[in-house]
């Protein structure tokens, strides 16, 4: 039995004493002011701090400086095995290894698994969800932009002409801005700026552009674009525990409705129904050939935003060019449409 | 009684390598728990930094635990949660914008004073050396009232208040923390900290910021040499500063090329270095006897203050 020294400390005072004490059986033995001491290490708290092993029981301490190989072996059953701690007193490379291991693996799980589970709890959001973050970002963007009220007018009688699944959620309008851009909101509006009808040419593009972002509506893509990022971002602040984020990614919501971009996929999809949609309405889907090769025009560039949300117009343009050369297409010139477009280009 | 004059000695002996394992260890079973390890994860961390920092070559010890802090959390996500949930429904199903956002800000001041006073309760008592407990005497509706009273007059100064705001609040906390049978005091003067911004901020932006060394220098300085501890005897600790602009320079921008280098990762290292710096720069003087401390503070357990501020993001101390 060996007498380990060590500094005593009774917990209703900070004077220290030095002690001896004998460890048996997991019972710790030692004199104080005259009294024999037993504490049961089952019930302590036993903590090596590396350069010192520190032992509790209720508020008293033992502290120890010395002998520590000799006490840790006397402890060795009973001190902290957790996980925390097996992991924690490995040696470098281990953590190092761990660290890029996590890295890999969160790169992974944020490209390939939280995406498609995102878009699976898509349908168990209502579309009311949907309505109200559409109207809600609706009336702030419409305090900030100019609304061509005539154009939008039009633009409305020419969508009535059209052959929509659901019209009555539908609701088109024009922005007053050079920019080269449209977009949908999750509940159904449309803006239209006055820029990319400025560069069509006839009713095909602009039908085609509709179907497009029709298809964006009724798929629910903004919707499946904000809980994708929304659970990415969570994911990540969960495990790099910045749990204020979480707290806060909810407030940022709403904000970020313009700047999402589509997925590939998604842009597929859309570029699939808008053609349907085209066919639908006995339109010339050349229409929405050449509004791709417009908008991937070099000259366009620089107003053109909706580029950098459409990266992949040319490679869109040619897909449209193969159907068309494999396909001879029945279509019939609307003069209603074709009256309509017209008005909406010279009001 | 005899006073015998004698300087402590207080550092920080944790090396980089050590806390990036601490760090390693509590993410990597963090990400495997999906989050909820969590609040054992930061019972780890502070127990780590209060081990290695040691006074007269005695460790401190933190005795929260993550059990006690996970209680504490899910409270405060239930508050903040329910609190959330309210205002977004007024902004979102009422549609009344401006009621639900100022409610919302109402709600996090009003939080405030709850978030120090249950931090400071839970931290103080689970803190302790040679076994001694800290302990906070604050009352919470006293801390709720003066919150107000200089929330108040801050708006009506435009936030000029602030500073008094910052030094009144240090000022009552110290007032209501024990070691022991050891009392804390804070003698600061608002002006004076005020003056330290003011000139500072201007210095710096002259000098291109090389001011700036110095300037923090001074605010560690002012926080540092007006904290004392006394007793009923008499007895006192002030602290002295040793921090000079030189050393703030060598650390900064150590931590600097350390950090962008490492692209993050070398974190650890660069707050080690810091921690050792600044807690080897207070040099405590004086004549409390420190085999002389007696346990008077209570245990308290509730963590829920400490993780609501820890989600909102708020600081003490």
């Amino acid at each position: 039995m060996t007498n380990f020294k060590g500094t005593y400390y009774n917990g209703t005072s900070s004077k220290s004493n030095d002690v001896l004490f004998t460890i048996n059986n997991d019972n710790l033995k030692f004199i104080y002011n005259s009294n024999y001491i037993n504490w049961d290490l089952n019930n302590c708290l036993i903590q090596d701090n590396t350069f010192e092993i520190s032992i509790k029981f209720l508020d008293q301490t033992i502290n120890v400086k010395n002998n520590l190989e000799e006490l840790k072996g006397s402890l060795k059953h009973l001190t902290d095995n957790s996980f925390y701690n097996k992991i924690l007193k490995s040696k470098l490379y281990v953590h190092l290894t761990i660290l890029v291991s996590i890295i890999g693996m969160l790169y992974l799980a944020n490209q390939h698994i939280i995406p498609p589970l995102a878009e699976k709890a898509v349908p168990l959001i209502p579309k009311s969800f949907d309505n109200t973050i559409g109207e809600s970002y609706f009336n702030d963007y419409s305090k900030l932009v100019k609304i061509d009220t005539l154009k939008t007018k039009t633009l409305n009688k020419f969508k009535e002409q059209l052959k929509l699944n659901n019209p009555e959620k539908i609701n088109l309008y024009v922005v007053t801005s050079n920019q080269i851009n449209a977009f949908c909101l999750p509940n159904g509006s449309i803006i239209i700026y006055t820029g990319i009808l400025n560069i069509m040419d006839n009713e095909n593009e602009l039908i085609a552009l509709l179907g497009h972002e029709i298809a964006h509506y009724n798929n629910r893509h903004s919707i499946k674009s904000l809980i994708k990022s929304t659970s990415s971002y969570m994911f990540l602040s969960i495990l790099t525990n910045d749990m204020a984020s979480i707290t806060g990614v909810m407030a940022d919501n709403i904000n970020m409705l313009q700047n999402l971009s589509f997925s590939r996929k998604q842009e597929n999809e859309a570029d699939t129904e808008g053609l349907d949609f085209i066919l639908k309405n006995n339109a010339n889907p050349k229409g929405m050939y050449t509004l791709f090769n417009k908008l991937s025009d070099e000259s366009n560039f620089k107003i053109s935003e909706i580029l950098s949300t459409h990266p992949d117009a040319k490679k869109r343009a040619k897909k449209i060019e193969n159907y068309l050369s494999n396909n001879k297409n029945n279509y019939s010139k609307n003069p209603t449409l074709h009256r309509l477009f017209v008005k909406l280009k010279n009001e | 009684m005899e006073l015998v004059k004698q300087n402590y000695d207080l550092k920080h002996i944790g090396s980089g390598k050590e806390l990036f394992k601490v760090f390693i260890t509590n993410w990597l079973l963090t990400v495997i728990t999906l989050g909820l390890y969590y609040p054992w994860a930061k019972a780890n961390t502070m127990q780590y930094f209060y081990q290695k920092t040691t006074l007269n070559n005695e460790a401190f010890t933190f005795s929260g635990t993550g059990k006690e802090m996970f209680k504490g959390f899910i409270k405060a996500i239930l508050i903040i949660g329910m609190a959330y949930g309210i205002c977004m429904f007024i902004i979102l199903g009422l549609k009344m914008q401006i009621v639900g956002v100022l409610l919302l800000y109402a709600f996090l001041f009003a939080l405030l004073p709850f978030v120090i006073h249950g931090t400071l309760k839970y931290r103080m008592s689970r803190s302790s050396w040679r076994g001694i407990r800290f302990g906070y005497r604050g009352q919470l509706k006293e801390l709720i009232g003066n919150c107000l009273k200089w929330t108040l007059f801050t708006i009506l100064t435009f936030g000029i208040y602030g500073v008094w705001y910052e030094v009144n609040l240090r000022k009552y906390i110290f007032k209501n923390i024990r070691f022991g049978n050891q009392k804390f005091e804070f003698k600061g003067e608002a002006s004076k900290l005020f003056g330290i911004y003011f000139i500072g901020y201007f210095l710096c932006v002259f000098t291109l910021g090389i001011y700036t060394f110095w300037w923090i220098k001074d605010i560690f300085n002012f926080y540092v040499e007006n904290t004392k501890v006394y007793n009923d005897n008499d007895e006192e600790i002030i602290f002295k500063s040793s921090l000079t602009a030189g050393e703030i320079f060598k650390v900064l921008m150590g931590n600097i090329f350390i950090t962008i280098f490492t692209l993050g990762f070398g974190a650890p290292w660069a707050i080690t270095r810091s921690y050792k710096l600044y807690i080897s720069s207070i040099k405590p003087t004086g004549n409390i006897n420190l085999n002389a401390i007696e346990q008077t503070e209570a245990n308290y357990k509730d963590a829920t203050g400490d993780d609501i501020g820890d989600l909102l993001e708020f600081d003490v101390i």
